[in-house]
């Protein structure tokens, strides 16, 4: 089953991703609110997320921040961006983002995203 | 062509107002998206509902299309004409071509290339991408049919001493609002806000159009019906890079 850390600001888009994940089978090991408390969470954790979802703005850490700590403490970590700010996917992937979807988006295609991320983990 | 429109109050916070007020639409339209999915997901879903929901869904993309729209408008204001890229019409058409039926999933939409040529290059960048998009929409949304056919043609035209590729949307069925046409969209542009309720994509084409050195006229196509509308969005001609 294939793990995932949410990180994001909005605690509605939070319970929405949770909701529709673990209703299509995922496994949502942890939920964080900004990049600092997902650095920290990570950090923690004896079993890294295979797919952490990544906003962007948020308060303390940004997203791109956040993925810059991430891929430097484990570089094969894989983090999907999301963000409404389409401006920012070129800092997002240069950060170490595997993929990035403009939000709103369909979840079937964050889902695919995830999928084709998991067949190379 | 008329002058543009004066810029008031475009500063640094109206900016950024902008800025936080589409981050939050979208991350609200996020929501309303995923929880429609969530509904038609349910295979026991009675048609009428699936119907409703669609119809929702392709709202919450007008919705979407019409803040990135407010907010690319607003960054190239602040940019300035000098960062504005050629930008091939043709395909800003095809994208569009491409898009519209997302819009109005109740509706057959026929899209018909009368007069294509090559390398009708525009100075627009992704600001003519959202105008041509932004005119395929209004020209649908003011044909009350459930079948919509367009004919589109991109002819060689000049402003003044400028070059210009206008782009050229008819539709037989369409139908003018009252205020709609172009010779009354001073109204919108003095700011007479009463008259902008359902106007946002007319005002938008005006403005952004004017912003790239080019029009746009809206008026009817003079069937003698009282039917009939055309749209020409005209843009200055650049080089192929």
């Amino acid at each position: 089953m294939t793990s995932v850390l949410i990180v994001d600001d909005e605690l509605f888009i939070v319970e929405l991703y949770r909701d529709i994940l673990q209703l299509r089978g995922y496994k949502v090991m942890g939920t964080a609110f900004d990049g600092e408390e997902a650095l920290r969470k990570y950090n923690n954790s004896d079993n890294k997320p295979d797919v952490i979802i990544m906003d962007h703005r948020m308060p303390v850490m940004n997203g791109v921040d956040a993925t810059k700590e991430i891929i430097r403490l484990n570089p094969s970590q894989k983090v999907i961006f999301v963000s409404a700010d389409v401006l920012v996917e070129k800092e997002a992937r240069d950060a170490g983002a595997a993929d990035f979807l403009p939000k709103p988006f369909r979840m079937d295609d964050l889902i695919e995203k995830m999928e084709k991320i998991s067949r190379f983990h | 062509m008329t002058e543009s429109p004066p810029i008031h109050g475009i500063d640094r916070l109206s900016t950024f107002f902008m800025d936080l007020l589409s981050h939050d639409v979208l991350n609200n339209n996020q929501a309303v998206l995923s929880y429609l999915e969530l509904v038609l997901a349910n295979p026991d879903l009675d048609a009428k509902a699936r119907d409703y929901a669609e119809k929702a869904i392709s709202h919450v993309r007008t919705s979407t299309v019409l803040v990135e729209h407010a907010k690319n408008l607003m960054a190239a204001r602040t940019a300035g004409p000098n960062s504005f890229r050629p930008i091939d019409l043709m395909r800003s058409v095809m994208l569009a071509i491409k898009e519209v039926p997302r819009f109005f999933p109740t509706k057959k939409i026929r899209v018909r290339v009368v007069q294509e040529p090559t390398d009708a290059y525009v100075l627009g960048d992704a600001l003519a991408d959202d105008l041509v998009l932004n005119a395929f929409i209004d020209m649908v949304r003011t044909d009350p049919g459930d079948e919509v056919a367009i004919d589109v043609r991109i002819i060689k035209s000049e402003q003044g001493s400028k070059m210009c590729w206008s782009l050229v949307l008819s539709d037989p069925n369409a139908v003018l609002r009252p205020g709609m046409k172009s010779e009354d969209l001073s109204a919108l542009l003095s700011q007479d806000n009463t008259k902008m309720v359902k106007m946002a994509g007319f005002l938008f084409a005006s403005i952004a159009s004017h912003l790239l050195g080019g029009e746009f006229v809206a008026k009817e196509l003079g069937t003698g019906t009282g039917q009939g509308s055309e749209f020409v969005l005209t843009l200055v001609k650049a080089g192929k890079p």
